[in-house]
């Protein structure tokens, strides 16, 4: 019996999990850095203990604080969230010894999983195909271009894509410093890289009495850095057999190492229908919330449930419809997408049914890690929030998304809403060619241009000056109530070349650099 | 509340006239104000511009709040005079840090911004509403002194200028100085008795005597920065409060004095307020150009009071004039305007015991001029107009509440005087396009001087030119006709300038609540005790 | 379009707006929150946030533009920054720590000025280069004297 989680994280997924929580009658506890304290999961949360400094390394990477934590506010379970400690297999071994319970599955399926090097090799055995691994040492001419990645890793930290060999030594180390910094473990390794690829992921459920569930798959091959940007159900180039077959495999490799609680096994998979594995992800993904949309399901409730050891029925639920989620990120394409940061002024997004939850028909999701006034630093990952749009088929539901970020308001940082809307309105999405090259086919010059074009930037100064001039005229102490810049005698407007700061009556407004 | 009924017909064919002929005014206003917007010209605005510097009305500009209203006195000065239009100076009203300022710019564009003796004139008025009604003043100085030509006209009388300034500052009404170029010699002592003092660098000239006078004077040999530029002035002689890098420095730290002077109106805040329930755009075709044709003065209030809520005194009682309270931007009035044009004794003493009302409320009176004077005649003589008219001579001379007039239509005779014209001191006049004023009607003037003639002629026994006569009656009624015109008399800032009739309210309630600057106060009022009660008449 | 300056000229007459350099607008209602314009017969409905502050957010139909407002009046602190370092009172010049052609720091000590026993610290106003110092250790100097000249870097 779960009474009170103690979520190991940050941001929206700890108010995602707080939600359910909620909802289910579980007391929650939140911990913050010192990044954090103005973030909304600690106002949100019944109980918060700080975790003193800002790296993660001193903060949500540190097992004892969080297990510290935990006690100090009477939890007795722990969500690990995503990243972080969440496919750590030693936290979740020492939250167990601790007398707590741990919503993951077992830390030996961690283990078996959390080493990509070890986990290839398992899945080979089960029958899962699987790229050929390469020893980093080792690499030759004829392997290039090739793939580095952290071994702990995910969600593309640690990773580097090589061309030459002469890169290689450059981006092993630095691909292994990252590891590091982001996971605690240095260990890299190499696969081939395949340039124009579809990246599938399947959602796995499965409960500690050997019922595994497929909850289908999900398209994730609009990337950045390796990082996902944009993540769909079902994906547009899988069709049944397809499906069968990413299912079937996901199951195997579930089973192969006991899976308990809720998983995804990812893979690369060609136009061709051909697909490898890639490695299976022990926690709860970013992406979720797509699969909940079409499933119906909760997932963290489900996690809640399985934790406490309750049982699946036999067979999942039948999908309904389309959906696709964007991240939210504050950075600016335009600019290599360096993160932007800042204070976020105003965040709101029009149309939202639900927020963290399943909207109750087809509609807008929100799961913001933000609100009006959050800091957002460059201590940590710098998405805003997650903006899902679901509906009866996918072009309704990219449609629906599209207006809803175009009319979101994210103001006080320069974000990647615009890049998200010409992308989701652009002929080859809407066609479903959809793979890890998009960015790189279509250009980022089209796709990062800004929404508001020079007719809209000069309409938006020009309402900025006169709703400044209607606030002035509201605030004036005296003379608040006569005409707006009244002269009995006025001046020519064009009194010439007006310089720095010039005649009354005229703004100059730049737009935000 | 009690709502005016306002009988004007915008359809009327006599409004499309009123309307037009009023606009003509207006734009030949618009026409003479461009003049005194021209400064010195294009040629002498574009070399004061290459020195990178700022015009009048854009330094203005840049002091005040941005979007506030500004409301320019006496833009038509040295109007019909041998000197530019505005008289080289701009002075006005403004908003400053949340401030109600009058400020004083010289232009020196126009002969180098020297004053002549209508800017001495404009000048003193607008240090004259400072004083009246409490209001900060900042001169923003560029000026090369006196007009020499006209010396003799400025000179004796032009000390008024720096004994007012620092009568001002004994009174607690801070002035202000924002220095950009020449004030030399006499003009030296703006800064100098001033509160606040800004010089802009490499701008600001402030010296008793130049290099050439120095010389001549005592042989010494001193450039002009020594003499009096602002980086001496800031450091050494110590003049100058303040050392502006440029004119936008300087007009910023003149606001942050502003800011800083810890203000406080000492008259009532308004209420608040609604427009007018007619639209003020009818304002242009009540009165036409025959202003023998009377009209209806409700049709004014209706469209410049606050929810055209008008509540009268005495409505049957002197009907030729009404008297009533309503509400402008928030500021209580007491207004009289005439309404058949002539005032009778009735109207006479209605007005004296409605100024006493006024006076015991503290209420701040409003005089709607449309008058062609007392009625003359044997019945009104005898009936005792002139004590009639006396009276409320007497009562508009020695109110104490402020006074607004605004010249509407006819403002003539004695019926100038009654309405509180210039000579009784209100605190501001204004006059519509086509008002006029003189002792009587040019036509009635010219009759009289042929009457006066002919009965001259007739007691010398020789005989009466009647040629002569005519050709006189014109000359004369031409030229009271002129004289009487408002730019005529704007021009000799016998009023505080024309307005668009469609302007009234706006000018109105800004005049109301620069007044509020100061105490509002009737006869007795502060001591409980006027003397007398008021007297039913 | 970023860091792009867009100047706006506008004038309430009583026949409505007028916006410099161009000529399709109609008619206006504005508020803090929200202006209407009226361009080209089609009314557009703008929400403005923070509006009369330095950072304005424009939100269209379908899109937002961030603004900031350029300020009114120059930078007062640099416009002191900058020129000649001047005695403040006569005095021996104690020590001289920078030399013709160094960058110094605002804040970095220039020189100490020796009066009235006390030692006074003459420090950079800002960034710069030192043009020209004046004096010498040991030199007496009157108040007012120029004892070292600063070019402030990045002057416009």
């Amino acid at each position: 019996m779960i009474t009170r989680v103690l979520v190991a994280n940050r941001g929206e997924i700890a108010r995602r999990v707080f939600r359910t929580c909620r909802d289910l009658g579980i007391g929650t506890v939140a911990v913050y850095s010192d990044a954090d304290a103005d973030s909304p999961h600690r106002a949100e949360a019944d109980r918060a203990v700080r975790l003193p400094g800002s790296a993660p390394a001193d903060t949500y990477l540190r097992a004892d604080l969080l297990i510290a934590a935990a006690r100090a506010a009477g939890a007795d379970a722990v969500h690990p969230g995503y990243g972080f400690l969440s496919e750590n297999a030693e936290f979740a071994q020492a939250v167990l010894d601790a007398g707590l319970t741990w919503i993951g599955p077992p830390p030996a399926a961690i283990a078996a999983m959390g080493s990509k090097v070890a986990a290839k090799k398992l899945m080979a055995d089960a029958g899962v195909p699987v790229l050929p691994e390469l020893d980093p040492g080792a690499v030759a001419d004829s392997d290039l271009p090739v793939l580095v990645k952290a071994s702990a890793g995910g969600g593309g930290r640690g990773m580097r894509v090589v061309r030459t060999l002469a890169e290689l030594p450059a981006a092993l180390d630095a691909a292994r410093a990252e590891a590091a910094s982001a996971f605690g473990d240095p260990t890299v390794f190499c696969e081939p890289y395949i340039e124009v690829g579809r990246h599938l992921e399947v959602q796995v459920l499965a409960d500690a009495h050997g019922t595994v569930w497929s909850l289908g798959e999900r398209e994730c091959s609009l990337q950045r850095r390796h990082q996902k940007i944009v993540e769909e159900t079902p994906s547009p180039m899988v069709d049944d057999r397809l499906r069968g077959e990413l299912s079937a495999a996901a199951v195997a490799a579930a089973k192969a190492i006991d899976y308990v609680g809720a998983g995804t096994v990812e893979f690369l998979a060609r136009n061709d229908g051909s697909f490898w594995f890639l490695e299976t992800n022990t926690r709860l993904q970013v992406e979720h919330p797509v699969t909940e949309c079409v499933t119906g399901l909760d997932l963290v409730a489900a996690q809640l449930r399985i934790a406490a050891g309750e049982r699946l029925p036999a067979a999942p639920p039948e999908p309904r419809g389309a959906a696709i989620e964007v991240r939210l990120y504050a950075e600016d394409p335009a600019r290599d997408w360096r993160p932007t940061g800042g204070t976020v002024r105003r965040f709101a997004v029009p149309g939202v049914t639900a927020e963290f939850d399943v909207p109750p028909r087809p509609g807008i999701r929100l799961d913001a890690g933000v609100a009006d006034g959050t800091p957002v630093g460059m201590a940590y990952d710098p998405m805003l929030a997650k903006v899902i749009g679901w509906a009866p088929t996918r072009e309704e539901a990219a449609a629906r998304l599209a207006a809803a970020l175009a009319g979101a308001r994210v103001h006080g940082m320069t974000t990647n809403r615009d890049l998200l809307v010409r992308t989701l309105r652009h002929p080859e999405f809407l066609a479903g060619r959809t793979d890890t090259a998009f960015f790189d086919r279509i250009g980022l010059g089209q796709l990062a241009s800004p929404l508001a074009g020079p007719d809209e930037v000069r309409l938006a100064a020009l309402a900025a000056a006169l709703a400044g001039a209607a606030t002035r005229r509201r605030d004036a102490r005296v003379l608040g109530g006569l005409p707006s810049g009244w002269r009995n005698v006025p001046s020519p407007a064009a009194a010439g070349g007006v310089r720095r700061g010039g005649a009354d009556r005229r703004g100059g407004l730049p737009v935000h650099p | 509340m009690t709502v005016v009924r306002s009988v004007l017909d915008p359809t009327s064919a006599e409004f499309a006239a009123n309307r037009e002929a009023v606009l003509a005014a207006l734009t030949e206003l618009d026409a003479e104000h461009a003049k005194a917007l021209a400064g010195g010209g294009a040629k002498a605005v574009a070399r004061h511009r290459s020195r990178g510097k700022l015009l009048p009305r854009e330094r203005i500009e840049l002091l005040l709040d941005p979007d506030s209203p500004f409301l320019e006195l006496s833009p038509l000065a040295a109007w019909g005079t041998e000197f530019a239009v505005g008289a080289s100076v701009v002075t006005g009203i403004g908003v400053v840090e949340d401030v109600e300022s009058v400020v004083i710019a010289n232009d020196p564009t126009v002969r180098g911004g020297a004053s002549n003796p209508w800017t001495l004139k404009k000048s003193l008025r607008a240090l004259q509403i400072a004083r009246e009604n409490r209001l900060p003043v900042i001169q923003l100085v560029e000026s090369g002194g006196a007009d020499l030509p006209t010396q003799k006209e400025i000179f004796i009388p032009g000390g008024q200028l720096f004994r007012d300034l620092t009568r001002l500052s004994a009174a607690g009404i801070p002035t202000i100085a924002l220095v950009f170029g020449n004030s030399t010699a006499g003009g030296a002592y703006v800064p100098g008795m001033s509160d606040h003092v800004v010089l802009v660098d490499g701008g600001a000239k402030v010296f008793l005597g130049g290099p050439p006078l120095v010389r001549m004077a005592t042989g010494e040999i001193a450039d002009e920065e020594e003499l009096g530029g602002a980086a001496m002035h800031g450091r050494v002689s110590g003049l100058a409060d303040h050392v502006a890098s440029d004119e936008q420095d300087a007009i910023r730290i003149g606001r942050r004095i502003v800011a800083r002077l810890n203000w406080r109106k000492r008259g009532p805040a308004p209420l608040p307020s609604l427009p007018p329930r007619y639209p003020e755009e009818d304002l242009v075709g009540i009165v036409g150009p025959d202003l023998s044709r009377p009209f209806d003065p409700r049709d004014v209030l209706a469209r410049v009071v606050d929810d055209s809520d008008v509540d009268e005194v005495k409505p049957r009682y002197g009907p030729s004039l009404v008297t009533a309270w309503a509400r402008i931007h928030g500021h209580p009035v007491g207004i009289l305007a005439n309404a058949q044009g002539v005032l009778f004794s009735q109207e006479a003493q209605k007005a004296a015991q409605f100024i006493q009302l006024a006076n015991q409320t503290d209420t701040p009176l409003v005089f709607l001029h449309n008058t062609t004077g007392y009625m003359v005649g044997r019945e009104y003589e005898q009936g005792g107009i002139i004590k009639h008219g006396a009276m409320m001579i007497n009562a508009v001379a020695n109110s104490r509440v402020p006074h607004l007039s605004v010249l509407l239509g006819a403002s003539y005779g004695a019926g100038h005087y009654g309405m509180c014209g210039r000579a009784y001191d209100p605190r501001f006049l204004f006059a519509w396009p086509t008002a006029k004023s003189a002792v009587m009607g040019p036509a009635q003037l010219a009759g009289v001087l042929s009457i006066v003639s002919r009965a001259a002629a007739e007691a010398r026994g020789t005989p009466f030119d009647e040629e002569g006569d005519t050709a006189m009656r014109a000359a004369v009624e031409a030229q009271i006709e002129a004289e009487s015109l408002p730019a005529f008399l704007s021009g000799r800032v016998y009023d505080d300038g024309v307005i668009d009739p469609r302007d009234t309210r706006t000018v109105l309630g800004l005049c109301l609540s620069a007044i509020a600057n100061g105490p509002i106060e009737g006869v007795g009022s502060g001591r409980g005790d006027a003397g007398f009660g008021v007297f039913r008449m | 379009m970023a860091g792009r300056t867009v100047e706006v000229g506008y004038r309430y007459t009583r026949d409505g707006l007028l916006v410099e350099g161009r000529d399709d607008v109609g008619r206006v209602t504005a508020t803090p929150e929200e202006v209407i314009v009226e361009i080209g017969g089609a009314e557009h409905r703008l929400r403005t946030f923070g509006a009369g502050s330095p950072d304005v957010d424009v939100e269209g139909d379908g899109w937002s533009v961030a603004l900031r407002a350029l300020p009114r009046f120059p930078d007062a602190a640099a416009a002191v920054a900058a020129g000649s370092l001047v005695a403040p009172m006569p005095g021996a010049v104690a020590a001289v720590h920078v030399a013709v052609g160094d960058r110094v720091q605002a804040g970095s000590p220039l020189l100490v000025l020796e009066a009235m026993k006390m030692q006074h610290p003459v420090v950079a106003p800002g960034a710069g280069v030192v043009r020209s110092l004046g004096v010498v250790a040991g030199q007496q100097v009157d108040a007012g004297t120029v004892l070292a000249v600063i070019e402030a870097e990045g002057e416009p």
